[in-house]
């Protein structure tokens, strides 16, 4: 098992080198320039001097490649650069957004995995029935559905015409927990159904597979009650792959978190990303892909820990 | 009553009445009875970029810092220059100009404000390493001084009366600051973003939202009414519509065209507006074929129709423009030159047919002698009311017979591609027969950047009778004569058709029922508003 660990470890990090040297390489080739992009269309009488002074301060003026060596070595030691337009270190900027995203996500996870399971299971076991095709139409819906519709949708029906939660914003918890709360349910509401929607599909088919198995027979055969052979014995099989495939949704989640980020304008690293983007804010834009990226990377690399435990058999592969 | 009891009782009246009103401060315009209290929550499109008041680029910055600090000037709600910190001042010659200062200023943490520190902020901005606007004020400024404890002189080097609108709080990032301001603590606590504003720094959030609160010091006696303001940060246009409709937001600005007209049918929410001095602008690069030719950049003038723009792509939220630049009721406008344009494509096609440009080939487009098609290369800024507009001109031109290539980029890729045009070296034509842009300056103010060489002039225009003109008004106190050379300096420039201007563009903001006396200024900077005599009231 240790064995295991260490070569999934190896390979993750790897896999952010190669993603932070990819992003750095791209941000880099967008055109545009962060610096003459931070005025408005007044005539601004900021001089070409002082326009190059600034990018000498932040280091934009060096060759490419010594930017990147210089930003790697850096990043290694957690100090991203400093932000084009906030002048703001950029670790201090995005690890304010990083427990707000990660709010979010978790709010999804609570808001849509129970609900997908106990669906899945729910129309598996009721297969064929009516009960099947109306869960399996709408979780096919809403999960067709792209996340920026669905949360425009759920605003304007529960934020703006019922008036029953806040449309948007942000109230720090220590302001105030009620308010901060209220105005995290439509947007894990929102990101939640998608991820439900997948969790339903994968639990009722896994379920569907397990409950095919000879062993759930025998069970039956030996006189179990349904409640028994159905939670004890087909769901604990039935819900690795769920796991497995909620751990690749992360990736997707974190990218629907900058659509739903942004409909409910819940400043997390999605909006974060967005604006620095829009501003050719280099160093913000490489901070928060690498953030979200080993993120991401270590969270599957957990969930892989994790059915490396469930199943013995993988790690010992 | 017998005769000398009334007469006693009438002086008494008439003293009474007298005392009444010379106690009563009167203020025009100012509300009957303002509920005092309450938070304004104002939503700005971004974070503050900086908490620099001279560096301040982003319109969202000026707002929140113009609640925060004070100027010597600004603009009241008639987008006149009055005095903020400076209580008045006067021309002692066309470059010298002496302000006196109120009494009585204390900053926000009870520090008295001294002429001294007026002048030190002021030299503040004429240094480039501080201040966005050194280099423009350094050519025209030649020093601040000290007269006495309530009053400072500015000394220019050239004349030049508009230079009162760059003492503005906003647009002119005025902002007077304390002797202790630093860019590196500033904005993360209320004691290092001092100022003598009607609010006080209360928190920022990065990515959320800006705090300020009542200043109980302010100096203009009893206000401002409101206990705060909170600015919440919301990207999206459209998330800040949603979050006014819900009632979490009161105001939000940078309203686009298309929602104005929408939102002002919805009961609860009144669109404040203003027709101040911005608009869009279509720049012709003079040098590069066919735009080099004055009759083919005349002509299309004459091929756009900009009512149809103004009605489809600015949703009637404006105000076409068929002469002079300066619009109308503002200081400068040239009535005379009304009708100069109007929409005639076979006026248009005539002075092309003049040019050299004819449909040669019976197929509706136009070639030249050489057979080569009228090619006109576009590049604007979108998606915004800029690409909109580009749309409709690309169609109107596309009518009578050119072939229009239309280039639309985000903003971080516009703005370098079109500096990049006005530094090529002399007589180099650039890669845009057109390219986008807004019209701003209030008594055109900010025209020698655009008619001088250097970084502004984008399509390289170059005609030294313009330029003296506008010098020549710029440096006139007399408002007679300033504002006859400003219609003098208009009739040469239309004459030399260096662009095509489009429309006078509506600013506006959404504000709930509740916010009372909120003003729009009609004038033409980060969509001038006035929040300090706002207050709140439900009813």
């Amino acid at each position: 098992m240790s064995g295991y660990v260490v070569k999934r470890v190896l390979v993750a990090l790897a896999l952010v080198w190669f993603i932070m040297t990819l992003v750095f390489f791209l941000v880099h080739s967008l055109p545009g320039d962060a610096i003459l992009a931070m005025g408005g269309d007044r005539p601004e009488t900021m001089s070409e001097e002082q326009r190059a002074a600034m990018r000498h301060e932040l280091g934009l003026d060096r060759p490419l490649y010594v930017q990147y060596a210089g930003w790697l070595v850096h990043a290694a030691y957690g100090d991203f650069g400093t932000s084009v337009s906030s002048k703001r270190p950029v670790l201090r900027d995005v690890l304010v957004c990083v427990p707000r995203t990660l709010e979010l996500a978790l709010g999804a996870l609570l808001c849509g995995l129970p609900l997908g399971i106990v669906a899945g299971i729910c129309t598996a076991l009721r297969r064929n029935s009516r009960t099947d095709v109306l869960v399996n139409g709408a979780f096919v819906v809403v999960g067709s559905l792209p996340v920026y519709i669905s949360g425009l949708v759920l605003l304007l029906v529960f934020g703006l015409y019922l008036g029953w939660v806040p449309t948007g914003g942000f109230v720090a918890i220590d302001e105030s927990l009620n308010a901060h709360l209220r105005l995290l349910i439509l947007p894990s509401l929102t990101l939640g159904l998608w991820l439900g929607a997948v969790a339903a599909r994968m639990t009722r088919h896994a379920m569907l597979e397990v409950l095919s198995q000879d062993y759930i027979r025998t069970a039956f055969s030996k006189g179990l009650a349904s409640s028994a052979v159905y939670y004890r014995h087909a769901l604990k099989n039935a819900l690795i792959p769920v796991v497995t495939a909620t751990g690749l949704q992360m990736g997707s989640l974190l990218g629907g978190a900058v659509l739903t980020e942004t409909v409910y304008t819940w400043p997390g690293l999605g909006l974060a990303f967005v604006a620095a983007v829009l501003r050719r804010d280099y160093p913000v834009i490489q901070g928060v892909v690498v953030i979200t990226v080993t993120g991401f990377v270590f969270t599957n690399l957990a969930v892989d820990l994790l059915v490396g435990w469930l199943d013995p058999r993988i790690s010992r592969d | 009553m017998d005769g000398r009891r009334l007469a006693r009782w009438v002086i008494l009246v008439a003293v009474f009445s007298l005392v009444v009103a010379t106690a009563v401060p009167s203020r025009a315009g100012a509300p009957a009875d303002p509920r005092r209290g309450g938070v304004l929550r104002y939503a700005i499109i971004g974070d503050p970029e900086n908490w620099t008041p001279h560096n301040v680029l982003q319109c969202q910055n000026q707002i929140v810092m113009a609640q925060i600090w004070s100027g010597l000037l600004k603009y009241n709600a008639k987008g006149e220059i009055v005095g903020d910190l400076a209580e008045s001042w006067q021309w002692q010659d066309n470059k010298t100009v002496v302000f006196r200062l109120r009494k009585g200023v204390k900053w926000h943490n009870g520090e008295p404000l001294t002429a001294e520190q007026v002048v030190q902020s002021e030299r503040h901005r004429l240094d480039p390493k501080e201040s966005v606007d050194a280099r423009f004020l350094g050519e025209n400024i030649d020093k601040w001084e000290v007269v006495s404890a309530d009053t400072v002189k500015l000394t220019l080097k050239r004349p030049n009366v508009t230079i009162l609108r760059w003492l503005t709080a906003v647009p002119g990032r005025a902002f007077v600051i304390h002797p202790k301001w630093d860019a590196k603590t500033a904005g993360r606590s209320a004691e290092a973003t001092l100022g003598t504003g009607p609010f006080k720094y209360k928190s920022y959030e990065p990515g959320a939202k800006v705090q300020v609160v009542r200043n109980p010091d302010y100096f203009v006696a009893g206000m401002p009414y409101l206990d705060g303001i909170d600015f919440p940060i919301i990207q999206d246009s459209q998330a800040r519509m949603t979050g006014l409709r819900s009632g979490q937001v009161d105001i939000y600005d940078d309203v686009d065209n298309t929602a104005a007209p929408v939102l002002r049918k919805e009961q609860g929410i009144n669109v404040v507006e203003g027709k101040g001095f911005y608009g869009a602008r279509l720049l012709f690069d003079l040098l590069r074929p066919p735009t080099n030719d004055v009759r083919v950049r005349r002509a299309l003038n004459f091929a756009i129709n900009r009512e149809m723009v103004v009605e489809a792509a600015l949703s009637g939220e404006g105000l076409p423009i068929w002469g002079g630049i300066v619009p109308p009721k503002h200081f400068g406008y040239a009535k005379e030159l009304d009708g100069y344009y109007s929409f005639d494509p076979k006026k248009a096609k005539a002075l092309l047919a003049e040019a050299g440009w004819k449909d040669t080939k019976g197929d509706g487009k136009l070639y030249n002698a050489a057979g080569q098609p009228l090619r006109i290369t576009y590049l604007t800024y979108g998606p915004d009311w800029w690409s909109r507009v580009a749309e409709m001109v690309q169609a109107n031109l596309t009518e009578i017979g050119a072939t229009v290539e239309l280039k639309v980029v985000p903003w971080a890729e516009f703005r370098p591609l079109r500096a990049k045009t006005a530094e090529l070296p002399e007589g180099t034509p650039g890669d845009w027969n057109i390219i986008g842009a807004t019209l701003w300056g209030l008594e055109l103010s900010d025209f020698p950047v655009y008619v001088m060489p250097g970084g502004y002039n984008f399509n390289r225009y170059n005609n030294p009778k313009v330029r003296d003109l506008l010098r020549e008004a710029l440096g006139t106190i007399d408002d007679g004569k300033r504002e006859d050379l400003l219609r003098q300096t208009q009739a040469a420039w239309i004459q030399d058709a260096p662009d095509i201007t489009v429309a006078w563009i509506n600013r506006s903001e959404i504000v709930r029922s509740r916010v009372k006396n909120f003003s729009h200024l009609n004038q033409d900077g980060c969509y001038g508003t006035l929040v300090s005599e706002t207050y709140l009231d439900p009813k």
